[in-house]
């Protein structure tokens, strides 16, 4: 069998978001008061405006960190861990209840275009608490699979 | 119209073997016997299951494993296979078709354990998988169908202590 190559591929932001909007899992990247990075793996949507949404809860690391210092990383992973991941970096915001609502709503209803019902969705999101970080995306890296150098490849 | 899915069918192991579901009791102040029948009847189950605008059975009676029934809800039409039916103790169905796509297999049981000659707990469980890309929502929706669920045992009591005369 032979070896993969490492690649990467450069895109434009409506390549990006197609990418984005289909992956649901990822790390994300925050900064601790110290100075050093936090990485929190997360599922993840993506909003109406192409921002990409975590639902998460008021008291978590990763809420603390955002709103020290809202610069943040995601890398966005696909299923298979050996296929293609790309790194967004943006500002993030957290929104909390009952801001998160609307949020929760909008990250729930673009991975499954439906919901039989909101109202009860909307409670059961107060009743749990939970806040929304939502990270606009403002510069990314090519979209990239691991695999080796092909000089070594090529050589084979 | 929403496109129609047609679910994976499960039976009695997919309640421990799901991915995702639960467990629920409730006390009913009327008999299992009457609890029961009024599952039976189509019109009760909208007066307590508020998701559920209208419930027809598609199969004729007696009813038994391989009933069938719709349950019209806002979400649409959605067709219920029985695999277990046991009169006046047990119910068990999974989901055949219907318009949710998040939702790859979804069974339900009702088991009725008498407590008395007017009262009955009814063991409700649950189990569901979303498939693929969906599986994301899996940890919503449960805690959202937990709530609804909750709810709507709560009713099925209230709505048995108000009607369970006529089912007795």
């Amino acid at each position: 069998m032979s070896r993969p190559i490492a690649r990467n591929r450069i895109v434009e932001r409506d390549e990006l978001a197609d990418f984005v909007r289909t992956r649901h899992h990822g790390v994300l990247l925050t900064r601790r008061a110290d100075g050093w990075p936090q990485g929190s793996l997360v599922t993840m949507g993506v909003g109406d405006d192409g921002a990409i949404l975590v639902s998460t809860y008021p008291e978590r690391a990763k809420a603390h960190n955002l709103r020290r210092d809202p610069k943040a990383s995601m890398i966005v992973m696909s299923d298979d861990f050996g296929g293609e991941w790309v790194q967004c970096d943006g500002t993030a915001t957290v929104l909390d209840q009952p801001d998160s609502v609307d949020g929760l709503v909008e990250y729930f209803r673009n991975i499954s275009g439906e919901h039989p019902d909101w109202d009860e969705y909307r409670a059961a999101m107060l009743q749990q608490g939970k806040s929304l970080i939502r990270l606009s995306i403002e510069r990314w890296g090519p979209i990239a699979r691991g695999g080796f150098p092909a000089r070594l490849v090529e050589n084979d | 119209m929403a496109k129609t899915h047609h679910y994976r069918e499960v039976d009695g192991t997919y309640f421990d073997a799901a991915p995702a579901g639960d467990t629920l009791r409730q006390s009913i102040p009327a008999s299992a016997a009457a609890t029961f029948r009024s599952f039976e009847d189509a019109e009760a189950w909208p007066q307590w299951l508020d998701a559920i605008d209208e419930v027809t059975w598609t199969t004729p009676q007696p009813f038994g494993v391989g009933t069938t029934r719709e349950i019209k809800g806002r979400a649409g039409v959605i067709s219920e296979y029985f695999f277990a039916w046991d009169n006046g103790r047990r119910m068990s169905f999974f989901f055949d078709r219907g318009p949710l796509r998040v939702v790859g297999a979804f069974a339900e049981d009702y088991e009725l354990v008498p407590t008395g000659d007017d009262s009955c707990e009814l063991v409700w469980r649950y189990a569901f998988e979303c498939p693929g890309g969906y599986r994301v929502l899996q940890p919503l929706i449960a805690f959202v169908f937990k709530r609804m669920g909750t709810k709507w045992l709560g009713q099925l009591a209230e709505f048995m202590a108000q009607h369970g005369a006529q089912y007795g």
